[in-house]
């Protein structure tokens, strides 16, 4: 367990003999108990956790950091699974087989985002009395398939 | 299965029968119970019998938790419902219980309701029920104040 709080353990004890009567009625909970109920207090609720005293502070502080921790445990990849270099290379003319059928399979990856994107731009663009721009991402996109097929 | 009676004494003397079934849900009774099997009367020293009565309670009501959602929402209800009679003073007694009787949803339970009822209270409260010192200088106290200024009321806040 945390030195620091071992020590607010040590002033407890030590305080508990001559603080007024209905403060030594109260029990005094296990560090590992305390600390389970303080981490279940909304985040909301931190500034006024961090004033009861330095050792709430920085376990308030620890929490954040743990929470920032696993936030940030995931790859890049997971969000981008396409790299810009990747893109790069779609436009360079394969020189295997393997490159060949890695670019394909990216065109489709991309075809695919494309129709996804401009649908949902025809959605805004319908809410927004824009339309002209869904369609454009439309049709930019069915000239992109035309013009594949008719390369390979 | 068995319909074994087990007596459990509190630390004032108090003695409470429960089915088998009810008093392992008491992991520390549970884990007696497996070592020798012809127990049936337990003292347990460190609860008095008020908090023993109220643990005894929730198991009695979780004995048998049945997966299906009907269920589920029935026992949380009554759990909220259980949670509302204590003040904190109980509930910490309650958790320390729990924690030594080794009753896991208890202690989850009112973990969680502590968390609930602090998170409204005054720090120098939450210092009163948690026995903890206030720690900070008045430089120190004003510094915290200021950093999260947003979170206080105008009035308790000074101005700079």
């Amino acid at each position: 367990m945390d030195f620091r709080f071992q020590q607010t353990i040590a002033i407890r004890q030590a305080t508990s003999g001559k603080e007024s009567s209905s403060a030594v009625s109260m029990p005094y909970l296990p560090d590992d108990i305390l600390l389970n109920c303080l981490a279940r207090v909304s985040r909301l609720y931190y500034p006024t956790l961090s004033l009861v005293s330095k050792v709430f502070a920085m376990q308030r502080r620890k929490n954040r950091r743990m929470a920032q921790q696993e936030l940030n445990v995931r790859l890049s990849s997971v969000f981008f699974p396409i790299s810009p270099q990747q893109i790069t290379n779609h436009f360079a003319y394969p020189a295997t087989e393997d490159e060949k059928s890695q670019q394909d399979e990216l065109f489709k990856i991309l075809n695919m985002s494309l129709v996804i994107i401009s649908r949902f731009w025809f959605i805004k663009s319908e809410q927004h009395k824009v339309k002209d721009w869904g369609k454009d991402l439309m049709s930019i996109s069915g000239k992109i398939g035309e013009a594949f097929k008719e390369e390979r | 299965m068995s319909s074994n009676k087990i007596v459990l004494t509190s630390s004032d003397g108090e003695s409470f029968e429960v089915e088998e079934v009810v008093a392992r849900k008491l992991q520390i009774v549970g884990h007696m119970l497996e070592d020798d099997c012809v127990i049936n009367e337990i003292p347990l020293q460190n609860v008095t019998g008020d908090i023993l009565s109220m643990v005894i309670e929730y198991c009695k009501t979780h004995v048998d938790e049945e997966e299906s959602e009907e269920a589920q929402t029935k026992l949380k209800t009554w759990d909220e419902e259980f949670m509302k009679k204590f003040d904190i003073k109980t509930l910490l007694q309650i958790i320390l219980a729990a924690n030594y009787l080794n009753v896991k949803g208890l202690l989850d339970l009112v973990s969680q309701t502590i968390a609930d009822t602090i998170k409204d209270y005054t720090p120098e409260q939450i210092r009163e029920v948690f026995g903890v010192e206030n720690d900070y200088t008045e430089e120190e106290e004003a510094e915290v104040r200021k950093e999260n200024a947003w979170a206080f009321d105008e009035a308790d806040t000074p101005k700079p």
